[in-house]
């Protein structure tokens, strides 16, 4: 490690993954919708992941094989700069989309189970100007302050698994949804909207990283670790509440100890457990605010990004004050069509600098040998 | 605007208008005079040394205003019984003693000069003087500096270099134990006030050639020398040229203290935590010179700087090596413990009691309102108003002498919080966690740390009343991220543990000593790459 | 500097923020009552008389002279509208996140209003989905009082302790708020809840002063615990369970019953059998470690093989040489026992339409889609159910408590 280098390491890198596919998946993907044919979001929240996953590995060859240097010069490789702006620009939005619904999530997990007394407004003014401070400070800060609370949340996750074991019955993840198979699949595809964005800004911030290597290890590491423990969340969510009651129940992971009949004061640290996940989001809400106003600066501004994220904060809070007073549509369009609109270009991409760099290095022996 | 708004409260008040109570002329009116404009200061001296003897007295006596200032001695005398000459010195700076064996009766020894040949100055300093440190100048500001310093100036007539020798010998302190970093095992020496002595008891303990030390001005009006240490060939050059350009970059009035110079060359003059390592231990100087570090030591400080600090840094105590691995990791993990009991504790327990009764079992809940039936403040501003006392009586302590300082700890802690609670003034159960943050506050061992810490406990403390634990996570989120932006001269604050660097020896819990073979990964030292 | 500045205005900006959002609702603890179990009984004005049953903090830190708890009651046609009634007459407000008990008088329970009354949002007053349900023969209001005693003024405490020693002897079920949520919602089987009753001829503390003051006393001499004779202790006991079909009061079982019940559910700790026969009586500690093993077959008619292994230690032996007839006599004695007494309230519960046993779990692990169980319609098919139990003794060595093969 060099003295005065911004660089973040394959551990951060790591742990700001883990922070940010962890919460998406658990909070985010987590809709009533989900529980419709039974329960199988074990599969369908970690395969969202597995799919992001091997989109960023496809991603990350393309880029290796391309020799581009971050992703956002693999699209112009691939399709040209004006298609690499729309494709930057559709980037943009979804990780804003992917960080206004994290806040949007946990703030109204934060009134409805903690404040309820109090209005929205005030948890949203404690909230957004962390997200906005931790965004201020840059990548550097959001990957080191991930590193110091990936592995901890982690194991309070694990734990809080752990705790109400005594309440998991097989029999609660029952009818198993095997006529399902496909629905199961369509849930995975769309639930990627949720995770794609936060592989793909590694991939924008791959410099940062110290290279592609680098990030990919990372970006591979954060994303199996995510999958194990997505899918142990949502297990132990199915043996502890059938699919009548999940459909009806908000944050069921919040609520794992209340099937349990003997007392322990560990029972009552829910609470806690809940704040601690509030770091979480607030780190993966910086990572992709941040992310946001990375790509948009270095694409069309040739200034500093931190004016670009404090814009961005500030669109954040306008657009979560306004969800809570109505139902801000263009959201719900997101969730719909965003793994769409991810999966199909980003593929398309990759395949393409894939081939191009294929007959360019030929053509370079070709010429080497002419 | 913001100018605006702090000329309003100054009631329209000028800069420098602040008036001194006593001036040169002596106590001002009733409505007071407008104070003098100070006089500039000097430009840099490039003047050279006149072969002029007459001129070069002259010079002096200005200089050091003379006629107002008994403490220069300007004494004559005639070198080797032919050639006038006169030696200059401060009273009190110089050993007298020395001055007359080593420079008058040598210099006044008939014949010295009978072989004298080509420069003056040099042959005097070759063969008549018998100084142990001499050297000759022609330039008329490394004079004034010599003599400044306690260091004696020969002029002689027709000669433009003047001798400048070694004749320090003003009343010090002498070698004692450490007063702020005491430990049971290890040595018992401190740094002391005098600079040539602290460099002496770094090198006592490096007996390594590449050790080097540079002297220069400390960049204050009041010409104060510094000197940086570190090991050529081992610490990172950009290190050292950092270290070395902030340095350089002071231009002040006075430099006084170690705190001072701290404050002038840190980045972050916001930052509640420090930049730097102050120590007044060689030993654990030496240790961290080992490791690559650069140490700066200010004449006229006990205290050394060790550049750069990371949180690990400051939160090791001198003692942790002379300790066995276990009671050592014990020891540092009870220490990390009270640090986060110091800091996050009274805002838990204050966001508990306000906003999450539920977390607490039924009979904790009993006995804190049983407590507090009688208290008429609430919770939170009982909270702030006994952590503000806990302040009071810390620095009433510190600052009253001896004896009688223990006695306030005593008086303060157990009396005044029995009456208080007695008087229904506070709750014993906020005591109960005041008094365990205290004790988790004396457990870090670096004194700025732990004002650091003060300060977090505060505003924690604060966002608790405000917005319950919501208020301390997002608070403690911030703080965190703060912290892990921070650098001191270019290593991040939390390294090695966050980014990640190289290393074998464990951050909170004691590592094996053979570990610390290898200097620390983050300091990047230049025997990594060769 | 002007970064400096630039940097120092946005912080401060950032910090106002959240001091500029307004309060978030603080109250201090000691301006709560805390709420440890709320009753549930019927009403004379309004549809239920709900009482509360606060801790009371003591005079001073030093002594915990004046600690204990009192009641509160009033009435209401939904929860909210009882505490508005009863906030009139305190100085603070019910705080909820203490409460661990719900008590339900049996003829609330046995009208299907239990559903109404547990319906209410149970976050907007913070009170945990955790909280453990009981049925009350009798009224709560008076099932408190035989609850609360000056020596032991930590009430919560205390009825967790009375629980959890009932739940160890194996006597009661223990069921919460969330499961009967499950039951009611998913079908798959039907709740047993723990029965609170009260024995009038114990006297309460107020009673004592009463008698002592006036000469007169209101306890019942006839009444018993179950039919047995007590004197001192607690007013208030637990004796057997109730058994619902979905969200009614089907009927109650008694404390044996009820035993032979948690053995079928695989909720059965330890519990005492007696055996007597023409040789003396022998008294037999029975353990449950293992759960019961459950095959279904379904269909029209439902059949279940459930196969029990417990072991079994003789605490009491007045023959003598009860190890001796083990093999020969005893095993074959204690299983037919249990086995009928299986049958027995497997085909109580079937009259009451309760799948108290839970046979419902294993019934929907045979499908591979929701519509299936769906349309399979698991309680009309219980109706014709019918299960056939094996069951297992191993005795354990008196001396090393374990069974060896």
């Amino acid at each position: 490690m060099k003295l005065c280098q911004g660089r973040v390491g394959k551990q951060e890198g790591a742990n700001l993954i883990g922070i940010a596919l962890v919460s998406s998946a658990l909070f985010v993907l987590d809709i009533a919708e989900a529980y419709q044919y039974g329960n199988g979001t074990y599969v369908s929240f970690p395969g969202a992941i597995f799919l992001a996953l091997v989109l960023f590995l496809l991603l990350a060859g393309a880029m290796r094989a391309s020799g581009q240097k971050d992703l956002l010069a693999l699209m112009d490789f691939a399709f040209g700069k004006f298609v690499g702006n729309i494709l930057s620009a559709l980037i943009c939005v979804l990780l804003f989309a992917n960080a206004h619904f994290l806040v949007s999530r946990f703030t109204t997990m934060v009134h409805a189970l903690v404040f309820m007394k109090a209005t929205l407004f005030p948890v949203i003014l404690w909230i957004v100007p962390v997200v906005i401070y931790i965004a201020f400070h840059g990548f550097e800060c959001i990957a080191r302050i991930a590193k110091c609370f990936g592995v901890i949340l982690g194991v309070c996750l694990l734990f809080s698994l752990l705790f109400p074991i005594d309440g998991y019955e097989a029999y609660r993840l029952f009818p198993l949804p095997l006529n399902h198979w496909d629905t199961i699949a369509a849930d995975a595809f769309t639930g990627t909207f949720a995770t794609i964005p936060a592989m793909l800004a590694l991939l924008c911030m791959a410099q940062g990283m110290q290279g592609v290597q680098s990030a990919k290890k990372a970006g591979v590491i954060g994303a199996v670790i995510s999958i194990g423990l997505v899918a142990a969340a949502q297990i132990a969510i199915g043996m502890t509440f059938t699919y009548t009651e999940l459909q009806n129940m908000f944050v069921p992971l919040y609520r794992l100890n209340l099937k349990l009949i003997q007392e322990s004061y560990f029972f009552r640290l829910d609470k806690m457990l809940l704040f601690l996940w509030l770091i979480g989001a607030l780190i993966a809400g910086a990572y992709y605010l941040y992310g946001a106003g990375f790509v948009f600066c270095r694409r069309w501004s040739r200034y500093d990004v931190r004016p670009a994220v404090i814009a961005a904060g500030i669109i954040l809070l306008c657009c979560l004050t306004v969800e809570h007073m109505k139902q801000l549509q263009a959201f719900q369009v997101v969730r719909q069509y965003g793994s769409w609109l991810l999966v199909i270009p980003f593929t398309a991409a990759a395949a393409v600098a894939l081939v191009k760099s294929h007959f360019l290095k030929k053509k370079g022996q070709t010429d080497e040998k002419a | 605007m913001l100018d605006q708004i702090i000329r309003f409260f100054r009631f329209g008040r000028q800069d420098g208008e602040f008036e001194l109570l006593e001036t040169e002329r002596g106590i001002p009116e009733f409505w007071g005079d407008a104070r003098e404009e100070a006089p500039l200061p000097e430009q840099e001296d490039t003047r050279k040394v006149c072969k002029s003897l007459a001129e070069n007295e002259e010079r002096l006596r200005i200089s050091f205003r003379a006629d107002i200032n008994p403490d220069l001695i300007l004494r004559p005398f005639t070198l080797g019984g032919k050639i006038p000459a006169f030696l200059a010195y401060l009273n009190g700076m110089a050993d007298t003693d020395q001055v007359s064996d080593f420079i008058l009766r040598d210099g006044m020894r008939p014949g010295c000069l009978d072989h004298a040949r080509g420069d003056l100055a040099r042959y005097t300093m070759e063969n008549v003087f018998t100084m142990g440190e001499a050297e000759t100048t022609e330039a008329w500001a490394d004079v004034k500096q010599a003599v400044m310093e306690g260091r004696s100036a020969v002029f002689i007539e027709t000669c433009g270099q003047a001798v400048l020798m070694d004749t320090r010998g003003f009343e010090h302190r002498s070698v004692t134990e450490p007063q702020a970093e005491k430990v049971v095992h290890g040595p018992q020496e401190a740094f002391v006030e005098n600079l040539r002595t602290n460099i002496t008891l770094l090198r006592r303990i490096l007996h390594t050639e590449d050790l080097v030390c540079e002297m220069r001005g400390a960049g204050g009006d009041n010409g104060i020398r510094i000197a940086i240490l570190y090991r050529e060939g081992i610490t990172n050059i950009t290190l050292v040229e950092e270290v070395k350009r902030r340095l350089a970059q002071i231009d002040t009035r006075t430099v006084i203290g170690m705190g001072v110079l701290e404050q002038l060359t840190e980045e972050h003059s916001l930052s509640p935590f420090p930049q730097v390592l102050q120590t007044e231990r060689p030993d654990r100087s030496a240790a961290l010179l080992m490791q690559g570090h650069v140490v700066v030591l200010l004449d006229g400080s006990p205290f050394a700087s060790v550049m750069p600090a990371t949180l690990f840094t400051l939160m090791t105590s001198p003692e942790d090596v002379y300790m066995r691995r276990p009671q050592g990791s014990t020891i540092r993990i009870v220490r990390y413990i009270g640090a986060m009991i110091s800091i996050l504790l009274p805002a838990f327990f204050l966001a508990l009691a306000l906003y999450h009764q539920g977390l607490l079992s039924t009979e904790v809940l009993t006995t804190v309102i049983a407590s507090r039936k009688m208290v008429f403040a609430p919770i939170g501003a009982e909270m702030i108003f006994l952590l503000v006392v806990f302040q009071l009586i810390r620095e009433a302590g510190m600052r009253v002498p001896g004896n009688i300082g223990q006695a306030i700890g005593i008086i303060g802690g157990l009396i005044l919080g029995q009456a208080a609670v007695a008087a229904n003034l506070v709750s014993s159960v906020v005591l109960i966690v005041v008094a365990l943050t205290g004790l988790g506050n004396f457990c870090i061992p670096d004194y700025s740390t732990q004002l650091a810490a003060a300060f977090f406990r505060l505003t924690l403390t604060i966002a608790a009343w405000i917005g319950g634990l919501l208020g301390v996570i997002c608070l403690m989120t911030v703080f965190l991220a703060w912290m892990a932006s921070l650098k001191s001269y270019g290593v991040p604050f939390l390294a090695p543990f966050s980014p990640k660097a190289h290393s074998q020896k464990p951050m909170i819990l004691r590592g094996r000593l053979t570990m610390h073979q290898q200097a620390e990964d983050i300091m990047n030292t230049q025997e990594e790459t060769l | 500097m002007r970064k400096h500045r630039t940097r120092a205005l946005l912080m401060f900006t950032l910090v106002l923020a959240p001091l500029c959002c307004g309060c978030l609702e603080a109250t201090s603890l000691d301006e709560y009552g805390y709420v440890l179990t709320i009753g549930v009984d019927q009403g004379e004005q309004k549809k239920y008389n709900i009482s509360f049953l606060l801790q009371k903090e003591g005079d001073s830190q030093e002594a915990q002279t004046g600690a204990g708890s009192y009641i509160v009651t009033a009435e209401g046609d939904n929860l909210f509208d009882a505490i508005m009634v009863a906030h009139v007459g305190i100085p603070f407000e019910l705080n909820f996140t203490r409460t661990n008990f719900i008590l339900l008088s049996d003829q609330i329970a046995s009208s299907s209003r239990m559903d109404e009354f547990l319906s209410i949002s149970f976050n907007a007053l913070n009170l945990r989905q955790s909280v453990k349900l009981v049925i009350v023969r009798g009224t709560c209001a008076e099932y408190f009082e035989g609850l609360t005693s000056a020596d032991i003024p930590n009430v919560a405490k205390r009825q967790y302790n009375l629980f959890r020693m009932y739940q160890q002897e194996g006597m009661v079920p223990m069921t919460n708020f969330t499961t009967y949520q499950e039951a009611v919602g998913s079908g798959r089987f039907d709740v047993a809840i723990p029965v609170g009753r009260l024995d009038r001829s114990i006297p309460t503390e107020s009673d004592g002063e009463k008698q002592q003051m006036q000469g007169e006393t209101e306890t019942n001499d006839k009444d018993t615990t179950d039919g047995v004779k007590r004197s001192g202790g607690l007013r208030s006991y637990i004796h057997g369970s109730a058994v619902f079909d979905g969200n009614r009061l089907a009927g109650l079982l008694d404390d044996e019953d009820t035993e032979i019940l948690l053995l079928a559910m695989g909720q059965f700790r330890n519990g005492h059998l007696s055996i007597s026969d023409e040789e003396g009586t022998i008294a037999f500690l029975i353990k449950e470690t293992v759960s019961p093993h459950v095959q279904m077959s379904l269909g029209e008619a439902p059949h279940a093989v459930v196969t029990l292994t417990l072991f079994a230690e003789i605490e009491l032996d007045t023959s003598g040489n009860a190890e001796a007839r083990w093999d020969s006599e005893l095993k074959g004695q204690l299983e037919n026992y249990i086995v009928m007494e299986l049958n027995r309230v497997f085909e109580q519960c079937k009259l009451l339409n309760s799948d108290a046993m839970r046979f419902g779990r294993y019934a929907c692990m045979q499908f591979s889609s929701v519509e299936a169980w769906r349309d399979y319609a698991w309680k009309e098919k219980y109706k014709n159910m019918t299960a056939e139990f094996g069951v297992t003794v191993k005795l354990n060595d008196r001396i090393i408590s374990s069974h060896i093969e």
